[in-house]
């Protein structure tokens, strides 16, 4: 009885790595795919200086991404706290437990950036003609995915040292 | 009323479903800042199962997303356009639904603990009504704190739209020159 809980808890702490793990691909791949996407132009392309000349409504494939996003986040915040709960989280003081700190901060100040991103999105999609706001998406996407790989160095970090 | 006020339709759906994961989201990661700075995570996770932590947070999500839906029905975050007045009316519904998430949140959870722990009826009766009303008030505060946060975050992407609408404006003038 003891070995089958020991075996559920293993595949329970491997189902959410998982998840925390296929969460950060989306997001990632999700925002660099969106950035390139909008770069890289087709029926309104941005032009030399960044803006767009014609064509192309981008917004409702950001706001897919939006969606996706939100849902992935909520997904990693509940995965990431039972990851920690699977380790043993540290104290405040010391290196690992300074790490969290900065870990954690950091997220929350990515989180409020992604938010105020969705609503750029929120905002084109309600009063923006068809094609705008492509190079301020483009920017905003490539922001995330860099933010997002300097969240995965932390992480990197915080579990391998 | 219509989708262009923000009430329903995918629009409204949209607006319902990022901003109560946003919500979730930060009072989650605000939550855990301050558990850890005081000390005080090790001890609260140690006694949490991996499965009823993610069988309440689904829960909170469910609660949130109903709630924000209901809050933004009327106008939406577009009611923050018309200043002080729409922002105040944003921040009383955000009072309510976040003292109707508060409530319930309690009642779900206390509910099914007495049902796993077979507590007594009379000591369940007490609980709920002393709590829902300590966790109507709380949920309260935090749903008008969360509604300001939105406001800030609302008002900062229309700076940003703005900002880029000017300089759009401004590079295809010189085109045209």
């Amino acid at each position: 009885m003891r070995e089958r809980l020991s075996r559920m808890s293993a595949a329970t702490t491997l189902l959410v790595r998982f998840v925390h793990v296929v969460g950060m691909a989306l997001v990632f791949g999700g925002a660099a795919f969106a950035w390139a996407t909008l770069r890289a132009g087709g029926p309104g392309r941005a032009d030399a200086g960044g803006s767009t000349a014609s064509g192309g409504d981008q917004t409702p494939f950001a706001a897919l991404y939006e969606l996706v996003f939100w849902a992935a986040m909520g997904a990693m915040v509940v995965t990431g706290v039972g990851n920690l709960g699977a380790l043993g989280p540290p104290g405040p003081s010391g290196r690992w437990g300074s790490l969290l700190t900065a870990k954690l901060l950091a997220v929350t100040a990515f989180v409020l950036g992604s938010f105020v991103r969705t609503l750029v999105v929120f905002r084109l999609r309600r009063s923006g003609p068809t094609g705008s706001g492509r190079s301020l998406l483009a920017k905003s996407y490539g922001a995330t995915a860099a933010a997002l790989l300097v969240l995965v160095a932390l992480a990197e970090v915080l579990a391998h040292g | 009323m219509g989708e262009a006020a923000g009430g329903v339709g995918e629009r409204g759906r949209f607006e319902a479903w990022v901003v109560s994961s946003f919500n979730l989201v930060a009072l989650s990661l605000v939550g855990l800042l301050t558990a850890h700075a005081s000390g005080a995570l090790e001890g609260e996770l140690a006694n949490f199962g991996t499965l009823p932590g993610v069988a309440v947070f689904a829960y909170l999500w469910l609660l949130t997303a109903a709630a924000t839906r209901w809050a933004l029905a009327d106008g939406g975050l577009a009611d923050l356009r018309t200043g002080l007045r729409g922002l105040w009316r944003l921040v009383l519904r955000g009072f309510a639904a976040g003292a109707l998430i508060g409530a319930a949140f309690l009642l779900g959870v206390v509910l099914v603990g007495a049902v796993l722990n077979g507590a007594p009826l009379v000591a369940l009766a007490l609980i709920a009504l002393i709590g829902v009303a300590a966790a109507s008030v709380v949920g309260g505060v935090i749903g008008a704190l969360s509604v300001v946060l939105d406001a800030g975050c609302y008002w900062a992407a229309g700076r940003l739209v703005g900002r880029w609408a000017e300089s759009d404006g401004s590079g295809r003038a010189a085109d045209a020159e």
